[in-house]
């Protein structure tokens, strides 16, 4: 069954998942930053940008901006808040830094749920002010917000693109790979973390209002671990540290879920099948991890003779692909 | 004849052992410096703080006029002060080409990420990685990740790489551990070159032929102090140094 | 995959313009969508809020379906949650000429959606005060209110004769708002004291230093707004220590396992009051009669089976007097079905008839008798007060809301 809202939805939905695994990717990938609190910077932005904007909720900040200021400020707020969080935490390695990035995520959601003259506490809002609309609505603005978020994308990538093949891309892996060698080429670690850190939040900050444009509403559920795990989990799937990979796997983690979500089962199943959709993602985690540890794109590949060549991001792509067919084929054969 | 790095009574403990125990050395540039003694003599210890990798619990060590100890490994690196690592893995996801260019590279994000700035950094990088490259005759593996490299070349990448950040003073720790002994003369060779470049060297090793091969002073130390010094000759000569380094009980 | 690739930057680059697909078409079903939470926290109430609404969708079906044409219930999924409501209502958008089953978390998100692409809906099983103000466009509820839960507990203390309050209430949306709503009404509408007001995450192991705050400054009755575990944690220590102050819990506390919990507190201690259908009147007798002919049991009692099944009957009669699937027609219609004055009726052939004379209609439901203000909210719901006797909730009595209480006017 193909209609357009159904494919309108699912869409936007990869596009927004998508920037933000690259996002991810950026700082856990290359930098080596393992973060699980996207959600709570994630619940940052979206509720600066909310708060901003928002018409009609009887809070005690309101100001009413217009959506584009909004999002700047969202931006400006995250990398604000990502650089306070990220002062404390990033001295802790690994998993240290990922349990910190956890707790301030959880710490975020209960400031959203106990703040209420500012966040509306677990009514949340709705009806939002839409981003960018250029005063279209219905269908019309959907269409446009699937334009808006690949636009994003695309943003996103060629910014990530570039910084990977930049000198600053290769001391946030020289740093990953191996901290005291880094160190003794004069890298300054720990500016260089704060600033990927800073840098990643600016960017989720940016991407939550097209994520709330889609859902329409904020309430500290939204924020929930579940978001962050999907992110990480499109990103494993893509292939961590590669360039396409984010986005492939994000895409692939979408589609999954939607197939799943339309395979017809009696009810009395239903509630089976949904219970059975994150062990069905596990155990595509775990195959993949078998097979293909590097995930759909190698970070080998993405790297490896090309980051010497100058190479147009078309070429790369089809590169990146064909080095996944010939994997693929390798896999088959076996 | 002025020294470029001195140090003076520096002192460094573990809990209650002492690693360096009052060390004093001055190091001038036109010799090619070593530093031996057996096991646990302080060599290593000496080398990190002199880097920065360990604090010195007191003494001083001054490079060029500025105060070393206290400051953080990579600003060390930036004043000039390279070191290399016993176990080269370098960067191992890398190919030897990035890894060269991450030397020497300025991290700035916004500057790399827009302007003309990065790239023309990049094209000097890279010009750069390949005369290195060339002159060790390794051009061959530009593209080939360092984890997939021998033993012996991950070494000399690892030489070549420290070059790239322009060094005044590079500190290679054991550059001839785990090198195949035919290879042994070209890594002579190459030290006495980056030498003759202008670079000041001190080297640590335990293989005392090499040492006495290439090195142009010597240093002795044992249990955290210095007990010998002098040229090479009268270091093999020295019967301090053979007890104590060679274990010739004479 | 290089071709997808394009095909995205193609779709991005004609964002701006509108494409519109699914449309109306005067032939085949009538569908309604069905979008509810099968799945996650509210699919232990997915089978029979299903039954009911199927029931209905048969009914309409053997009196001749809508306008001559046959009606469909399209089933989708929410997951019990706001994304998955938004996923789901995206899934079937372009085959629904009406929509109906949502809840809370579905029906807020879905807000400004629905009058946007004019699907009328109706929402059997939303408390969200969100609602209280922003519906009667669209969006119509026919089931009480958080607000009308609030109201009633805050009645029920003040007909006790109670001055004194405490409030002890999980964070959560569902229990805070008519605990919100509670204290608001009990402190403005009836004057009363609140001497307490303890907040609560829950997924505690133990509540016993809120349970000691709550009753800390001598409260004659504590309101507790819990979800059952945490509620049955709450009773456990509350009946440790001893107090005696008077219990009013919320709706989600009138299961069996805080029954048991309570059986040993004397009769009339914990109170709760919720939404009652309207056994004797005749549209329950027809939903029971058409439940047990189309599910081939009996209803059960508390699961929003009569609102299912209610939503469908009144979306059914609002096209009929529509005389078309029109969103925009179909929507002014629905209150109009009904809200007196008109014609009486309770069942569908009734209203089919009463419509085809060219009389207006007032449907009474099952659930209620169905009278919406103007912002789509029932009036006055029928409560049922519950208490505890031998480990088991029964009926205490029946109570109309007070609307003088009501704060939203």
């Amino acid at each position: 069954m193909s209609n357009w809202s159904f494919w309108l939805n699912v869409l936007t939905l990869m596009g927004v998942y998508s920037a933000l695994t690259m996002v991810l990717n950026v700082e856990a990938g290359w930098g080596g930053m393992w973060d699980l609190g996207i959600a709570g910077l994630f619940a940052v932005g979206s509720y600066t940008y909310t708060i901003l904007t928002i018409t009609g909720f009887e809070v005690s900040i309101a100001p009413g901006w217009p959506s584009w200021t909004g999002i700047l400020a969202a931006m400006a707020m995250t990398g604000i808040v990502a650089f306070l969080v990220g002062l404390p935490s990033l001295r802790a390695r690994r998993e240290y830094f990922l349990i910190i990035t956890f707790a301030f995520a959880e710490v975020f959601r209960q400031l959203a749920i106990n703040w209420g003259d500012i966040t509306n506490g677990t009514v949340g809002f709705n009806t939002l002010t839409k981003p960018l609309s250029f005063g279209l609505t219905g269908d019309d603005y959907r269409n446009l917000l699937l334009g808006l978020t690949w636009v994003i994308v695309i943003l996103v990538f060629v910014l990530t693109r570039r910084l990977s093949r930049s000198s600053y891309g290769r001391a946030l892996r020289a740093m990953r790979d191996n901290e005291p060698a880094a160190v003794s080429l004069g890298i300054r670690v720990s500016r260089l973390r704060l600033q990927t850190f800073v840098f990643a939040g600016v960017l989720m900050g940016g991407i939550a209002p097209f994520y709330l444009a889609w859902l329409d509403i904020v309430q500290p559920h939204v924020f929930e671990s579940q978001l962050t795990f999907t992110v990480w989990t499109a990103l494993v799937l893509g292939g961590i540290g590669s360039r396409f990979g984010p986005v492939m796997g994000a895409v692939a983690l979408i589609l999954f879920t939607e197939l799943i979500e339309r395979i017809d089962v009696p009810l009395s199943l239903r509630q089976l099948l949904v219970a059975v959709h994150p062990l069905a993602i596990g155990l595509l985690l775990v195959l993949l991890l078998r097979f293909r540890p590097q995930g759909i794109i190698s970070e080998n590949k993405t790297f490896g003779a090309r980051s010497r060549a100058e190479i147009s991001i078309l070429g790369d792509f089809t590169a990146s692909f064909s080095d996944f067919k010939t994997a693929l084929g390798r896999l088959l054969r076996r | 004849m002025s020294a470029l790095l001195s140090a003076r009574d520096v002192h460094k403990a573990f809990g209650g052992n002492t690693a360096v125990d009052g060390m004093s050395l001055d190091l001038h540039p036109d010799h090619i410096t070593a530093l031996i003694g057996p096991n646990g003599a302080g060599k290593t210890t000496f080398f990190n703080t002199v880097t920065g990798y360990e604090r010195a619990d007191s003494g001083s060590i001054v490079f060029d006029d500025k105060e070393l100890i206290g400051l953080q490994p990579w600003r060390i690196s930036r004043l000039g002060v390279v070191r290399t690592f016993q176990t080269p893995v370098g960067f191992p996801s890398m190919t030897v080409w990035e890894n060269m260019q991450v030397a020497g590279a300025s991290h700035s994000v916004l500057r790399n990420m827009l302007g003309r700035r990065g790239k023309n950094e990049e094209g000097e990088l890279s010009a750069r990685t390949d005369e290195i490259l060339s002159d060790l005759g390794l051009e061959g593996i530009l593209d080939t990740p360092v984890d997939e490299l021998p033993a012996g070349e991950r070494k000399l990448m690892e030489i070549s790489r420290q070059l790239m950040s322009r060094p005044r003073l590079l500190l290679l720790d054991e550059p001839a551990a785990g090198v195949n002994p035919s290879s042994i003369g070209l890594l002579s060779n190459l030290i006495r070159s980056i030498h003759q470049s202008g670079v000041a060297l001190m080297i640590i090793d335990h293989n005392l032929s090499f040492v006495l091969d290439v090195a142009d002073y010597i240093h002795v130390l044992a249990e955290g102090r210095l007990i010998a010094e002098g040229t090479p000759d009268e270091i093999a000569s020295s019967t301090l140094v053979r007890q104590v380094y060679m274990g010739v009980d004479e | 995959m290089k071709r997808i690739f394009l095909t995205l930057a193609a779709a991005s680059l004609l964002g701006g313009l509108a494409i519109s697909c699914g449309g109306d078409d005067d032939s085949g079903t009538i569908n309604f969508g069905f979008l509810n939470g099968l799945s996650g926290d509210y699919s232990s109430w997915a089978a029979p809020s299903l039954d009911g609404a199927q029931a209905a969708i048969d009914v309409i079906n053997a009196n001749g379906g809508v306008l001559g044409r046959d009606v469909r219930l399209v089933i989708e999924d929410n997951q019990s949650t706001a994304e998955g409501a938004v996923s789901g209502y995206n899934r079937i958008r372009d085959e629904i000429h009406a929509l109906g089953g949502v809840e809370s978390d579905g029906a807020v998100a879905l807000l400004s959606r629905l009058p946007e692409d004019q699907i009328p809906t109706i929402c059997p099983a939303c408390g969200t005060t969100e609602l209280d103000e922003k519906g009667g466009n669209y969006i119509y509820r026919i089931t009480a209110s958080d607000t009308a839960n609030g109201i009633i507990a805050a009645q029920l203390a003040r007909d006790l004769g109670f001055s004194k309050v405490a409030l002890l209430v999980q964070q959560t949306e569902g229990a805070e708002s008519p605990a919100n709503v509670f204290k608001q009404v009990w402190e403005e509408k009836v004057g009363g004291e609140v001497v307490a007001d303890v907040r609560f995450a829950p997924g505690n192991p133990s509540y016993q230093a809120e349970v000691q705050q709550a009753f800390a400054n001598g409260p004659e009755a504590v309101y507790i707004g819990a979800g059952f575990e945490a509620g049955l944690s709450i009773i456990s220590e509350y009946i440790n220590r001893g107090h005696e102050a008077t219990l009013l819990v919320s709706p989600d506390m009138i299961v069996p396992p805080i029954s048991e919990a309570a059986a040993q507190l004397p009769t009339g201690r914990l109170l709760a009051a919720v939404a009652t259908d309207d056994f004797g009147s005749p549209a329950y007798t027809a939903f029971d009669a058409a439940h047990n002919q189309y599910v081939g049991s009996p209803p059960p009692t508390g699961f929003y089976e009569t609102n299912q099944y209610d939503q469908y009957i009144v979306l059914a009669l609002a096209m009929t007097a529509a005389e078309s699937t029109d969103g925009e027609k179909v929507n002014e219609q629905i209150p109009n079905v009904m809200n007196s004055p008109g014609t009486k009726v309770y069942n569908y052939p009734d209203g089919l008839a009463a419509l085809e004379r060219g009389e207006e209609i007032d449907y009474d439901g099952a659930s209620s008798d169905l009278e919406l203000n103007q912002k789509g909210n029932i009036v006055s719901p029928k409560m049922s007060v519950r208490q505890i006797v031998g480990g088991e909730y029964e009926e205490r009595n029946t109570i109309a809301m007070d609307p003088a209480l009501n704060p939203v006017s």
